[in-house]
């Protein structure tokens, strides 16, 4: 099961950590969303010690760029490597069809499939960088 | 490959179907795709604390994570058994009310009862 939550510091959050295998913190690479995020983590890790039992963690970096890492996202990755956090990569890239999603509904496969659908975005490309996401998340879970 | 667009090579990690042409993914590598194992995975035995345990919502009070759930609307429902109305009124009549009840010896919704008998007959009273 997976639970999305909203982005609010929220007691459900809270609870929701606790019944969780694998708890995965997007953060945008910038400094509101690493304090913001950073204080997820935190979090997690006092959960764990409450509950006495280790509860999985992960950061994925979202909306990166493709083209480039910025400075920002170097020093974040740094970071959070230096303080022991797993980062899942690839990190969720920016691209356009991941946004297409929210317009024409449906999957990226399903927007592939249609040939009615006429997008801006490389949707391979986003189908793989989901792909791998996902294998990465697998991964985490079965370990 | 050098020289190309960034974007590419990470698509390159992959095969990549012919453009135009859905993306079948069903199988990755001769097993199912993350996807699927990913719904057919289940939660692991562990120790889960009960949803409004003190001790995991004092830590994240810390955290500055509060209670958002929304504060129920205020004032008495309707009694799902009876359908029975109640309603608010000046504190005197309440008083009132209640002590005409006790001295009838019935329940306060007989009294309603009887007003709301008063009160159709008044208004056919009037009609007429």
């Amino acid at each position: 099961m997976i639970v999305d939550l909203e982005g609010v510091a929220s007691l459900t959050v809270a609870r929701a950590i606790s019944q969780a295998d694998l708890v995965i913190v997007p953060m945008q690479a910038s400094a509101l969303d690493s304090t913001v995020g950073s204080s997820a983590i935190a979090l997690v890790r006092e959960q764990a010690e409450v509950l006495g039992r280790e509860i999985r963690h992960a950061v994925v970096l979202t909306r990166t760029s493709a083209a480039v890492m910025s400075r920002v996202q170097r020093d974040l990755q740094d970071q959070l490597a230096a303080a022991g956090v797993d980062q899942i990569t690839p990190s969720l890239v920016q691209r356009a069809a991941f946004g297409e999603l929210f317009a024409h509904g449906g999957d990226l496969e399903a927007m592939a499939a249609d040939p009615t659908i006429e997008t801006a975005g490389n949707i391979e490309a986003a189908v793989a960088n989901a792909r791998e996401f996902t294998e990465a998340v697998y991964a985490r879970l079965t370990a | 490959m050098p020289g190309s667009p960034p974007e590419d090579r990470l698509a390159g990690l992959k095969a990549r179907p012919h453009a135009g042409t859905p993306v079948q993914s069903a199988v990755d590598g001769g097993q199912p795709r993350a996807a699927d194992r990913l719904s057919r995975l289940t939660a692991r035995p562990k120790f889960v604390p009960p949803a409004n345990d003190p001790t995991a919502d004092a830590a994240a009070r810390r955290h500055g994570y509060e209670d958002r759930t929304p504060r129920k609307k205020p004032g008495r429902k309707p009694s799902p058994r009876t359908g029975q109305l109640h309603p608010k009124v000046m504190p005197d009549i309440s008083a009132a009310i209640a002590a005409e009840a006790e001295r009838l010896a019935v329940t306060q919704g007989v009294l309603v009862e009887l007003m709301w008998t008063a009160y159709q007959r008044e208004q056919e009273r009037a009609h007429d």
